[in-house]
């Protein structure tokens, strides 16, 4: 890579401009050049600081080799002239080791090791320099300005081109096989790859370069055709598709809707049904009868799951409920729920504790549906959690075919903290009363949803038992969970409560304040007459919270 | 021959509508959306329209309430739709609908409702 001195930005497109069209109708060949080799690194350096430090009147360019990064001054078109200059630098600057290279005018690479000019020169200033009078040392050290690797040796080969030249150790003895295999893929590896990439590089710099302008717009027409094609294909094959689906979806549906209304037998309905063989097929009249069944009732909808078992259909729908595939056993799970209520209830058991989310709320769900007389008993052997979508899909469905209510108390010893708490909220909206002890031992549950669930409870049922644990268990609960139990205390408290309440209306807290509050207003009127007299006593510090309270907007 | 227009974006519906009506001895037109349905509406009389709520372009409530508020029609409105909230019932008897049935409907049911509707436009 090549870094120069910053050229001024408004001359740089015009020069590529005419770049362009010299190269690009021009044919490139091979051109020589010749620059001098000042200094070398393994580091990047401050040209600055180098030209400073040795005195250099001229432009330096860098050249990164494989390992190296070389620093040449100079662009001549003879050996001659460069070596005038490399004498005149020797002299001129603090300079010691210098090399002249000879370089592909096209590539810009090196071609050969250039010759040493060196310090040991005649003193006297000659008008120029011939080759003869320089010395040949094919063994030179690079001349170094900044530290390097002190352990390698720069060996220059002749006649090769020297940035495939392989350091060596200096060091006697063994590399360790890690170093060993990083120099063979670093040098040898990489230095074959760069060495087929040059000459690959070198023929394509052969030819002009609006042929590969011509090539490279060939590829991109040829990929957009690609593509193109792809697209109209698939297109094609998908409308096939769609039409195919169309075109039998009307003739099952006519069929099957004559048979529904008794129009037709059922052998002259199997003859209508075409194909009936072919899964796609098959798939197509599970939907048809999946939407026969969902959308009528009554004496028509009562032949759907005859037909489903007659046409083997529910064979398919328990293999697509026994897959791997968790949309597969979805939808095996709903037909067979839906269509062949006796399979599922074989499938649809193991499932409730799938690890896939998915599969786990359709079986739930299927379970309240082929289960009308027990419809929550897949509670029991819940270990998975029961999720919240789950639970008011389970309790549409539920009350959506207006089944009968079972006693959710029983459901409370669950190990499942889901169960527990949908079972709460079961027990509050159906007011079960059958177990208050059971609904009360939730008050000290680990869980605070559980607690929140169960204060909810006592204050909704009017438990008037729970008062003295809900006053127990107030100083310890959260915000939100004392804030519930004092909502509850409007319900059931009394004047035994008075004290209780009066110590959190002194408290600090403002919104436990107003909720105390709004419990002592609302208990009756002995508990309004209460806060008036705590509000006199407070010097009418409760108008506020009272005005609040009162506020029907609230 | 009575006339009904059937709008329902359910195909499987709209044929099984169409056909137990068919059977019953009415003219069926049909229409798959609310936009089909108010454009044939302009242009032909009906004794009776039959349509679901949720329907693309424009839904059944939407064309209940032009039926009824720009056109002034009085055709008899039968909604059939799976939407049972008692929100959406009320708010079709608001705009004019003069009955509901909520699916999975009994096909016998529908028809008697429809013979029902048109006994008491004449």
């Amino acid at each position: 890579m090549t870094s120069r001195r910053k050229i001024p930005e408004f001359f740089l497109i015009p020069l590529l401009i005419i770049l362009f069209i010299f190269t690009a109708f021009h044919p490139c060949h091979a051109e020589k050049y010749y620059s001098v080799q000042v200094a070398a690194s393994k580091t990047p350096i401050d040209i600055g600081q180098f030209i400073k430090k040795n005195n250099i009147a001229a432009e330096i360019t860098e050249i990164k080799g494989s390992d190296w990064i070389r620093y040449f001054a100079g662009h001549f078109d003879n050996y001659d002239s460069a070596s005038v200059f490399a004498a005149k630098l020797l002299r001129e600057t603090r300079l010691t080791n210098i090399y002249i290279r000879q370089f592909d005018d096209a590539t810009g690479h090196p071609m050969q090791v250039g010759l040493e000019a060196s310090a040991k020169q005649p003193t006297e200033p000659t008008p120029g320099i011939s080759a003869d009078s320089l010395q040949l040392n094919a063994e030179v050290p690079l001349q170094e300005e900044t530290k390097t690797d002190t352990q390698l040796e720069y060996r220059i080969s002749t006649g090769q081109n020297s940035n495939l030249s392989q350091p060596v150790s200096q060091k006697t003895g063994r590399k360790s096989l890690p170093n060993q295999l990083f120099d063979y893929v670093n040098y040898k590896v990489i230095g074959d790859i760069q060495q087929f990439l040059k000459g690959g590089g070198e023929k394509i710099y052969g030819y002009p370069l609006v042929i590969f302008f011509f090539l490279f717009i060939l590829l991109f027409m040829l990929n957009i055709l690609t593509v193109l094609l792809i697209l109209t294909l698939s297109n094609r094959k998908q409308n096939d598709n769609e039409r195919y689906i169309r075109v039998y979806r009307n003739i099952y549906e006519s069929a099957l809707l004559s048979y529904l209304m008794g129009e037709t037998d059922w052998e002259k309905t199997v003859e209508k049904l075409k194909k009936s063989n072919q899964p796609a097929n098959r798939a197509l009249l599970s939907s048809i009868l999946l939407n026969f069944h969902e959308n009528l009732r009554g004496s028509a909808n009562e032949l759907v799951p005859d037909i489903f078992v007659k046409l083997g259909l529910h064979n398919d729908a328990i293999q697509e409920a026994r897959s791997k595939l968790y949309f597969e056993k979805v939808q095996g799970i709903r037909k067979l729920s839906y269509l062949y209520p006796e399979g599922a209830k074989e499938i649809v058991p193991g499932l409730l504790n799938d690890p896939d989310d998915v599969v786990r709320a359709e079986a739930q769900t299927a379970y309240v549906r082929i289960h009308p007389e027990q419809p929550f008993d897949f509670l029991r052997s819940l270990q998975k959690p029961f999720t919240r979508w789950t639970q008011i899909s389970a309790f549409y469905l539920f009350r959506l075919h207006q089944l009968p209510v079972p006693s959710f108390v029983k459901y409370l010893d669950s190990p499942n903290t889901n169960v527990r708490n949908f079972s709460l909220r079961m027990i509050t909206f159906f007011q079960q009363l059958e177990n208050i002890p059971e609904i009360l031992k939730m008050l000290e549950s680990p869980v605070e949803l559980t607690r929140s669930l169960s204060i909810r409870a006592v204050n909704n049922l009017r438990l008037y038992d729970g008062k003295e644990l809900l006053k127990k268990m107030y100083p310890a609960e959260t915000g939100k969970n004392k804030t519930e139990i004092l909502k509850a205390f409007q319900n059931i408290g009394n004047e035994e409560d008075f004290q209780f309440l009066e110590s959190i209306i002194l408290s600090d807290n403002v919104s436990l304040k107003t909720e105390a509050c709004r419990a002592l207003y609302f208990m009756g009127p002995v508990g309004k007459e209460k806060l008036m007299e705590i509000n006199r006593e407070m010097n009418q510090k409760l108008d506020l919270y009272i005005a609040h309270v009162i506020d029907q907007r609230n | 021959m009575k006339r009904i227009l059937v709008a329902e974006d359910n195909h499987l519906i709209l044929e099984t509508v169409a056909h137990s009506l068919t059977r019953e001895g009415y003219e069926i037109v049909k229409a798959t959306d609310g936009k089909e349905c108010l454009k044939i509406l302009e242009n032909e009389a009906f004794d009776l329209l039959i349509t679901d709520l949720y329907m693309p372009n424009i839904n059944g409530l939407e064309v209940i309430s032009i039926l009824h508020d720009e056109r002034k029609s009085n055709i008899p409105i039968l909604v059939l739709s799976a939407a049972g909230a008692e929100d959406n019932v009320m708010k079709a008897f608001e705009l004019g609908a003069d009955d509901y049935m909520i699916k999975p409907f009994s096909l016998n049911e529908l028809n008697i409702r429809v013979k029902k509707l048109l006994t008491l436009k004449k």
